[in-house]
């Protein structure tokens, strides 16, 4: 009891400072007498007035704004490739610190760098790693560990190379062991027993080592190459017997190796029925240049011979043909996932490849480098002064689906697309509910009584089954863009009943009123009574209504493109990007790729209510009374 | 009373009549030939044109338009609702499960909106602008907001994948369990669809219960039963809250019926196997005859809700019944 006391008396003095403060320095308005207070205002002001004293109707109205903005406005500054596809970086989590190299790490102590879809390794000279950027797996059982997870006695050792694949990473220290951890659902971080137990007894020592996203290989002293990871793969790998103690280096792609030989020539193995594959020059096959260097995307190759010169094969996709003219003498060559990057003798940098992401945006201060290292879509150079510079991928700030699409582009686009369709369908539901709410209301009579059994025709129409049936009958047919259109007619023609009832019923409430009357009595033509006096009272309601409906369609749609019935991918929409999410894997592991959507059909949908609720109470008489 | 069922009864036949032709209609824009999917593909081809004949003439194929309408509109009378391409077996079979199923679905979820919303909105609208009201409010305008899938995956995310309470999704495997445990086992995968659907369903009742009640209390015998000095839980219950229920009982029973239709997304996403997902897999897998019906069905319980509706109306209101 006391203690209530004393909160009411901490209050009391609590008000009276605030009261104080405020007299002091919030500028004061002005007492309005009562002539001012009891003034005539137009409907309209008051509702304005009404509608802005209430904070939620505000908040509404600001949520709306930004997401409007957010969609509208970002899918102009964000360009959105529908059909691109990038299964490397699927389902990544959110992070944009893909590039974000510690501070403390100099350039002059780095003697590796190895990158994988969203992280990067850093071999240092002591022996010792770095690691930054996102971590691309997911601690599931015989399938995947962290990458981050630095098993202990890699970092007890002293390391001596290291080589990343998409999703995991290699180690070998300086007694020969070779390490691995990340993803291993192929078995690719661990050695089988037989190279094990050659590296073990000394007889083969480790020249290379090289990692792919699915499977893993080190290039031993005898020029051999053993590799491991799923076993379609590795057969594929292994039927070249004669080129068998002959390798020097391996440059890879997911399904070809480059192998570069002792006599200076190059072999390919893999799959035959690729450019990678049938693409080599002859003068590089049969020995009358020699090769010093090679480099791989996932699909094309690059060679560097004795004389400086370079050779480039395989798909003509992504621009890798499209070698530009090299003049001067080249130091190193390397490739990403997509792209080629050339270091020359004066530290200057040429790159040309996929640019989808970023990774051939130079940085601006870059000085001249004297060392490269390139992986997937990340790549590092070591300057001359000791820097370290970084381009390339950043990092996605709300993760990839699962085909490695940049989820917010396609958030960005997706809301795009559902507000339209929503406003598209709720514009055609309001004109045909205003066109037979106000014809029923005003004819009366028979037209009234036909209007009305087909408005309760429309209702007695189950939504969602007659909504996804009709998609399946027509929709078939139609192009992408035409389904979209579907969408729109049957969401606007399937929900105009309850709002032409509720015209038709305010238009007789207001009929019956005595303004109409005295409009009457002055002799006021029935026309201009019907626009001028009667239609205003009756759009209140419309507005009211219209824009909590529109919620409602934000909602709709948003379910039938869930079920896979309303905008088709790949063009996005809020709904269907969470179509994926019936798999309950995705709702486990990947929650940016349902619960993002799903929050900006919730904030649409909720700032149109809220908004609606506001005007409703502004527009409510009732809440005007003293 | 009667009089005006069977009048309500003959307004509703028109409609009746609108909505199996419109029925019709889908069943005769659906692609693909209704005739050869009666047919097995091994015969050859003289064999097979015969076959194709025979059957388009059983099938009644080759008659004009309003005949067939008529067949049609007789078989669904009779309960012969066709044969089902994909599970190979007549509709009238299939559905009759998933059917049950929806049934139990919706009808705990009618219970447990009617148990939540009613006390909830009668409190709120007596203290209104009480923080009891503000919390409901704000409850209703966000569940009311959120798409019944995103409400059901985040569920299944807390619930299922993350405190491992719930089953996922799905239906409980008869072979595994027997008797009273098989019971059980299915309540258990009820429970989430079921608060799904609710939560859903409460949102929008308990508004419309509050603002029923809000207005019954500002009438004027409220006051003159106030004025007579009745203790307030009378005032309450019987004056307001009887008179509150004429605007309630025909909403509470349009979203009743409208859970049916509405259930299909929460069906899918649960994986409940009730005739909402049905509908969706029979449209994946292009199983014309199940569509359709799946379409009667839904209908018909639409048409049955404005039925029920009306009479409801017609119990609670007397003026309605005279005018």
């Amino acid at each position: 009891m006391s203690n209530e006391k004393k909160n009411s008396t901490a209050k009391k003095l609590g008000n009276s400072f605030v009261d104080m403060f405020k007299r002091l320095f919030v500028p004061q308005k002005k007492q309005k007498d009562v002539l001012r207070e009891e003034a005539l205002q137009t409907p309209l002001r008051t509702i304005l007035k009404n509608f802005f004293r209430n904070k939620l109707g505000i908040l509404g109205l600001v949520m709306f704004v930004s997401l409007l903005l957010f969609s509208f406005v970002g899918s102009i500054i964000v360009p959105i490739n529908e059909a691109y596809m990038d299964l490397q970086n699927a389902n990544i989590r959110p992070g944009t610190n893909y590039l974000n190299v510690p501070k403390d790490l100099k350039g002059d102590d780095v003697k590796k760098i190895a990158s994988g879809v969203s992280f990067s390794v850093a071999l240092k000279k002591d022996g010792s790693l770095v690691m930054w950027g996102t971590e691309p797996n997911l601690k599931q059982e015989n399938i995947s560990d962290y990458v981050f997870d630095i098993p202990q006695e890699v970092k007890d050792a002293n390391i001596v190379d290291i080589a990343t694949g998409g999703q995991h990473v290699l180690a070998l220290d300086d007694e020969g062991n070779v390490y691995g951890w990340g993803y291993y659902a192929h078995g690719q971080t661990t050695i089988p027993d037989d190279v094990a137990r050659e590296l073990e007894s000394g007889e083969v020592t480790v020249e290379g080592m090289y990692a792919a996203t699915m499977w893993s290989g080190i290039v031993g002293s005898d020029k051999d190459f053993y590799i491991w990871g799923p076993v379609q793969t590795t057969q594929g790998f292994k039927t070249s017997r004669s080129t068998r103690g002959h390798i020097v280096k391996l440059a890879s792609g997911d399904n070809n190796i480059a192998v570069l030989l002792d006599d200076g020539t190059i072999t390919i193995l893999g799959e035959k029925a690729s450019e990678y594959y049938s693409g080599v020059p002859e003068e590089l096959k049969d020995g009358s240049v020699q090769v010093v260097d090679i480099a791989s995307t996932n699909r094309n190759v690059l060679a560097l011979d004795s004389e400086g010169k370079l050779y480039t094969w395989g798909s003509s996709m992504d621009d890798l043909l499209k070698m530009p003219e090299i003049t001067g003498k080249v130091k190193d060559i390397a490739a990403g996932y997509k792209h080629f990057v050339v270091l020359m003798e004066d530290g200057s940098i040429v790159t040309w490849g996929s640019n989808e992401l970023n990774q051939l945006n130079l940085p601006k201060n870059m000085g001249p480098v004297k060392e490269i290292f390139v992986d997937y879509s990340q790549n590092y150079g070591i300057g001359e002064d000791g820097s370290i510079y970084a381009w390339g991928n950043k990092g996605y700030i709300l993760g990839t689906d699962e085909y490695g699409r940049d989820m917010l582009s396609r958030l960005i686009h997706g809301g795009r697309i559902s507000l339209t369709v929503g406003f598209i369908a709720l514009i055609i539901s309001t004109v045909i509910a205003l066109v037979v709410g106000l014809a029923s209301g005003y004819f009366g009579g028979w037209v009234d009584h036909v209007l009305m059994r087909v408005a309760d025709i429309f209702s007695a129409i189950p939504f969602y089954p007659i909504a996804v049936t009709l998609n399946f009958a027509i929709g078939g047919a139609l192009s992408e863009s035409q389904r979209m259109y579907l969408i729109m007619v049957i969401l606007g023609v399937l929900g105009w009943m309850g709002l032409a009832r509720l015209v038709r019923a305010q238009l007789l409430v207001e009929r019956e009123k005595d303004f109409v009357l005295a409009a009457k009595a002055l002799g006021i033509r029935q026309n201009k009574i019907m626009w001028r006096h009667i239609l205003p009272n009756v759009f209140n309601l419309v507005i009211v209504n219209v824009t909590l409906g529109y919620a409602s369609y934000l909602l709709s749609e948003a379910g039938l493109s869930f079920l896979g019935f309303g905008v088709s991918a790949p063009t996005p929409s809020w709904g269907n990007m969470l179509t994926s999410a019936q798999d309950s894997t995705v709702i486990q592991y990947y929650w940016w790729r349902w619960f993002v959507p799903g929050m900006c059909v919730v904030l649409s949908a909720l700032s149109a209510n809220l908004i609606g609720d506001a005007l409703r109470e502004a527009m409510d008489p009732r809440e005007n009374e003293r | 009373m009667t009089r005006y069922i069977i009048k309500r009864i003959l307004i509703l036949i028109p409609v009746l009549i609108c909505i199996t032709i419109m029925l019709f209609a889908i069943t005769k824009i659906m692609p693909g030939d209704p005739v050869r999917a009666m047919l097995p593909t091994t015969l050859k081809s003289e064999q097979y044109e015969l076959a194709y004949k025979a059957m388009s003439e059983k099938m009644g194929m080759n008659k004009s338009l309003p005949e067939q309408y008529f067949r049609w509109l007789g078989n669904m009378l009779t309960g012969e609702l066709g044969f089902s391409t994909m599970y190979k077996r007549p509709v009238a079979d299939v559905i009759a499960e998933p059917i049950t199923n929806t049934v139990i679905l919706n009808i705990g979820v009618i219970i447990i909106q009617l148990l939540i919303s009613i006390p909830v909105g009668i409190y709120c609208a007596v203290k209104r602008r009480g923080w009891f009201d503000n919390f409901w409010q704000v409850f209703s305008l966000v569940t009311w907001s959120m798409p019944s899938f995103f409400l059901g995956l985040c569920l299944i995310f807390v619930f299922a994948v993350h405190l491992r309470w719930l089953p996922l999704g799905g239906m409980p495997n008869s072979a595994l369990f027997s008797g009273w445990a098989y019971v059980g086992q299915w309540l258990r995968y009820l429970i989430l669809p079921t608060i799904t659907l609710s939560l859903i369903s409460i949102a929008s009742s308990i508004r419309i219960i509050r603002n029923a009640m809000i207005d019954a209390l500002n009438q004027d015998y409220i006051r003159t039963a106030r004025a007579k000095g009745l203790r307030e839980k009378v005032v309450i219950y019987s004056h307001a809250f009887r008179n509150a229920l004429i605007p309630v009982s025909t909403v509470v029973v349009g979203t009743v019926f409208s859970l049916f239709a509405g259930s299909t997304i929460t069906e899918t996403i649960f994986a409940w196997n009730g005739i909402g997902k049905v509908l969706i897999s029979a449209v994946t897998g292009r199983d014309v005859m199940m569509i359709c019906s799946m379409n009667t069905f839904f209908s018909l319980i639409s048409v049955l809700a404005v039925l029920v509706s009306d009479i409801v109306y017609g119990l609670i209101d007397p003026r309605v019944r005279l005018s």
